[in-house]
């Protein structure tokens, strides 16, 4: 009597879901699915060795077919999610880079390999880890509640996926995003083998397209989807694969080796990349001010190019070319930014406190001021330019996505550094003409400063008209952004950069003073009662 | 039919401008006309007065402001480079009936010496014109209490010689101000308030951050961002604080309006009232809670270079600021006190109703709220305060 097969591409949603519980609850048991060399097969899959070698061995079942959790960029303090997380061993290895600031939820279907997770996690200590049971179509976690999704091997498994995508929109944060390792077919599978539950289980029946897999993503409002294809199946896996020949078994077929193989080389690895578009709100400030960052940083090009000139010594030329160097790579990353978050970002001076301050400069370089050079470029705006990195990396009580905090970040770093070379270099010539320093601070001081301080609100003269955004719908609250406490830290921070420097109190008193008039102001308030705010 | 009365009121959509407004739109009939510069929305002089009169006898808008005309000042009226363009008022004037200017526009910005002049020299000096063009009964100018600068002694309800330091180009441009005023022939009245603070009976204030609140301001900004076990500030002990509650400010206006002769100069400022020193210290056990206040007589007896980096940031940033509230002011309230004697229900300012405004702004602050949430269990039973002398 023929055996009777069970076609699992005629099944409903709920059977398929338990047939494939049924192969992992069986793996969880000892079924290694043919996988005889865990180690080599994860390896062979795109893992880092590292990464592996840090994780627990029992969460490895070879099942994955890529590194998302090492691709992902993951930063520490952010809750990760793994969808389809089997027994751990995405969880585990995304746990480390989190650290015990972040959390790691694992989610799976079946419950042998959450226990399993679950033991694993306690043997060894895992404090920032916990395991779920649920299906990836109805995730059991909280709405807006998760920084990255990783996933490996396991959507396609899925029999909704257009659902599964549609809940990881639901619970990933505004800026979210997804990175998941995956397989698709660039070639249909033959009706037998989609038909047959062993291929299904085994990561093949259930696979679709890339152009599929990418309408689908695209479809549940996902940006910038990213789906790129990794290895083909052919180039791991041999035609004569006892897994394989399981497969073909199991399905009835009768294939020829250059068939099988024809087929797995059309069997690919994919990985896949996008993320949850931030609310029009976020974005706007961003655009707003990420537009009048790149501005400056332009000024800052070419201020630096300007002082290189003045130097006397090839060193602090050189210095200064890159300086001016460093200033044009962080217009890059900020561009690069826009493109990646969904934000406009203006690569020119719009601003006339930019024109203004710029103007400056140069009068500075036309009388050979190289003190009123570094004051304005070095003190000033860099210490303004720390303060605007600080908010957008996520200090001072602001909060931004990933991306921006972690560009932010990067660009800070540069920031600090160009301040205490310039304070080192103003001390040098302080200590040879203390009172030409200290002109040249009284000098540049009331030139720039009200700039700069004009600069921190959301008015504008003319950017919001080029960014197309309605000027007064910019919210700093859309960045849980206080600008009368960012503008106390811009005043704190020049204060201790001209302490730094050790000019003469009685220069600096005045100025610090006057500062206070700049600090507490906002456009509104710029005058009592008749008020000459200039918010467009 | 009577010709329609009006008085024009400069500076509506800000803090005293506003107020007056408010004032004689509730206890007149007139209509109050309101010059206001172009960026404004076309009711921002209604919304503030809205808020105001909420609080008031006529809280129904159809009360007050089918009588409230908000109208623009033309461009460049305050730019001496440029013709004066306060001309294009004139027909307006005639038309709404204005009978008397209350010129309460003024700008504080310390250190803005071409601002400073343009408004509180330059407008003044053109509304004064005009309201001679429109033949007024009365031109009413408020200035300051700072008037006189860093004089010594009492300081009189009469127009002030130059002093020896003035704190900013501010009280510099308003004493000529004053003069400009009086000496240009019209019916006029000084009023001279002090330090503008919310209102006594509940502390409400809406206002930009100046004055009281930019202190209070500051104190949320640099002191409640980070608990220190100990706090320094400047508070000298005896005299009473500069403060006018806003709704004195109104009474007090009304009532210099109705009873005194032209050619008055009042100060109106709380004549009794808490020290800068109970101010402070109140300050202090309220909000700040440190273990330890030091309070010095003098900002320079601050050792500056051993105090933390907000602390010290706070207080040379309010230098001039501190340096004006902690002065013994003497204002000369003769003016007001017969204003007082023959009824006018003036408040002066008291601890209580001063820490009312300190509440009113700092438990609505979400840095407050922070800085209880995370700091609480640092908070001593009672801070001790300790004096320092120089």
């Amino acid at each position: 009597m023929p055996k009777t097969r069970e076609v699992i591409s005629k099944a409903g949603p709920d059977d398929v879901r338990e047939r494939v519980r049924e192969g992992y609850t069986k793996v969880a048991e000892g079924d290694s699915l043919g996988v005889t060399d865990t180690l080599a097969q994860a390896l062979a899959f795109g893992y880092d060795g590292e990464s592996l070698a840090g994780a627990p061995t029992a969460a490895n079942l070879g099942l994955g077919c890529g590194d998302p959790a090492g691709s992902a960029g993951l930063r520490p303090g952010e809750v990760v999610l793994d969808i389809g997380c089997g027994a751990g061993l995405d969880v585990f290895i995304a746990s480390k880079t989190v650290g015990s600031s972040g959390h790691v939820i694992g989610v799976d279907m079946t419950r042998a390999l959450v226990e399993q997770a679950e033991a694993t996690a306690k043997r060894d200590g895992y404090t920032n880890v916990e395991f779920r049971l649920g299906t990836m179509e109805a995730l059991p976690v909280a709405e807006d509640s998760i920084d990255v999704i990783v996933s490996n091997c396991a959507i396609n498994l899925s029999p909704e996926k257009g659902l599964v995508f549609a809940e990881a929109m639901r619970v990933l944060r505004p800026g979210g995003r997804i990175q998941l390792s995956d397989l698709v077919v660039e070639k249909e599978l033959p009706e037998v083998v989609r038909a047959s539950v062993e291929a299904y289980v085994g990561c093949v029946g259930g696979a679709i397209s890339v152009e599929d897999y990418t309408a689908l993503v695209d479809g549940a409002g996902f940006a910038d989807v990213a789906v790129t294809t990794s290895f083909a199946l052919g180039d791991i896996v041999a035609p004569d694969d006892p897994r394989v020949l399981e497969v073909i078994a199991d399905s009835g077929g009768s294939f020829t080796e250059a068939e099988i193989a024809d087929a797995l080389d059309h069997i690919k690895g994919v990985t896949v990349s996008a993320r949850v578009p931030a609310e029009s709100s976020y974005t706007d400030l961003l655009s707003y001010v990420v537009s009048n960052a790149v501005a400056g940083e332009i000024m800052a090009v070419e201020n630096y190019s300007d002082m290189v000139a003045l130097f006397d010594d090839i060193d602090s030329k050189l210095e200064a070319v890159n300086q001016a160097r460093e200033e044009g790579r962080h217009i890059r990353q900020l561009a690069s930014l826009g493109a990646r978050v969904g934000f406009d970002v203006k690569q020119r001076i719009i601003e006339p406190e930019w024109r203004a301050i710029r103007a400056t400069f140069r009068e500075a370089v036309a009388n050979d001021d190289l003190p009123a050079c570094l004051i304005i470029q070095d003190l000033m705006t860099e210490t303004i330019a720390i303060v605007l990195y600080q908010a957008l990396s996520g200090q001072l009580g602001v909060e931004t996505d990933d991306l921006t905090s972690h560009v932010a970040a990067t660009i800070l770093e540069d920031e600090l550094e160009h301040l205490s070379i310039g304070v080192a270099r103003l001390r040098e010539l302080r200590a040879e003409n203390p009172q030409a320093i200290d002109e040249a601070l009284a000098w540049a001081h009331p030139r720039v400063m009200p700039q700069l301080f004009s600069l921190m609100n959301t008015s504008c003269e003319s950017l919001c008209d080029e960014l197309s955004l309605e000027c007064a719908a910019l919210d700093p609250g859309a960045m849980n952004a206080d600008l009368g406490f960012i503008r106390a830290r811009a005043a704190m921070q020049y204060i201790e950069a001209i302490d730094a420097v050790g000019f003469a109190e009685a220069v600096t008193r005045p100025l610090i003073a006057h500062l206070a008039s700049l600090e507490h102001d906002d456009p509104s308030s710029r005058i009592s009662v008749e008020g000459a705010g200039s918010c467009c | 039919m009577n010709p329609p009365e009006s008085v024009l009121v400069t500076g509506a959509t800000g803090t005293l401008g506003s107020l007056i407004t408010a004032a004689l739109l509730e206890t007149t009939d007139l209509a109050v006309v309101a010059p206001v510069r172009g960026h404004h929305a076309s009711d921002a002089v209604a919304q503030t007065v809205a808020h105001h009169l909420s609080h008031g006898s006529i809280p129904n808008e159809s009360q007050w402001r089918p009588r409230l005309h908000q109208v623009a000042l033309p461009d460049g009226a305050d730019d001496p480079t440029r013709d004066d363009p306060l001309h294009q008022l004139d027909e307006l004037a005639r038309t709404l009936g204005v009978t008397e200017v209350v010129h309460a526009a003024g700008c504080l910005s310390y250190f803005d010496e071409p601002l400073l002049r343009a408004v509180n020299i330059e407008l003044t000096q053109r509304f004064v014109h005009a309201a001679s063009r429109w033949g007024v009964k009365r031109f009413t100018h408020v200035s300051t209490a700072f008037s006189s600068g860093f004089a010594e002694g009492p300081i009189a309800e009469e127009l002030h010689d130059d002093p020896t330091h003035d704190p900013t180009s501010y009280t510099e441009s308003k004493r000529e101000g004053e003069y400009i005023v009086a000496n240009s022939g019209l019916p006029y009245l000084i009023l001279r308030p002090s330090v503008v603070i919310g209102h006594s009976g509940d502390g409400r204030y809406r206002g930009p951050q100046y004055g009281f609140y930019q202190l209070l301001s500051g104190v949320e900004r640099f002191l409640l961002t980070e608990w220190h076990p100990e706090v320094h500030y400047v508070a000298p002990a005896g005299g009473t604080a500069p403060f006018l509650h806003q709704d004195a400010l109104q009474t007090g206006f009304l009532a210099a309006r109705e009873h005194l002769p032209d050619g008055s100069i009042v100060h109106l400022t709380s004549r009794t009232g808490p020290s800068f020193r109970d101010v402070v210290e109140t300050m202090i056990h309220r909000y700040v809670r440190p273990d330890i206040a030091n309070l010095y007589d003098h900002l320079t007896d601050i050792p500056m270079k051993e105090i933390p980096a907000n602390q010290q940031a706070f207080l040379r940033l309010a230098a001039i600021n501190i340096e004006i509230s902690s002065r013994p002011w003497q204002f000369d309230t003769t003016t007001l006190d017969g204003l007082v004697d023959s009824g006018a229900g003036f408040v002066d300012a008291s601890l209580e109703s001063v820490i009312r405004c300190q509440d009113a702004y700092l438990d609505g602050s979400p840095h407050m709220r922070r800085y209880r949430d995370t700091y609480a269990h640092r908070f001593p039973m009672a801070s001790i305060v300790k004096y320092k002398h120089s």
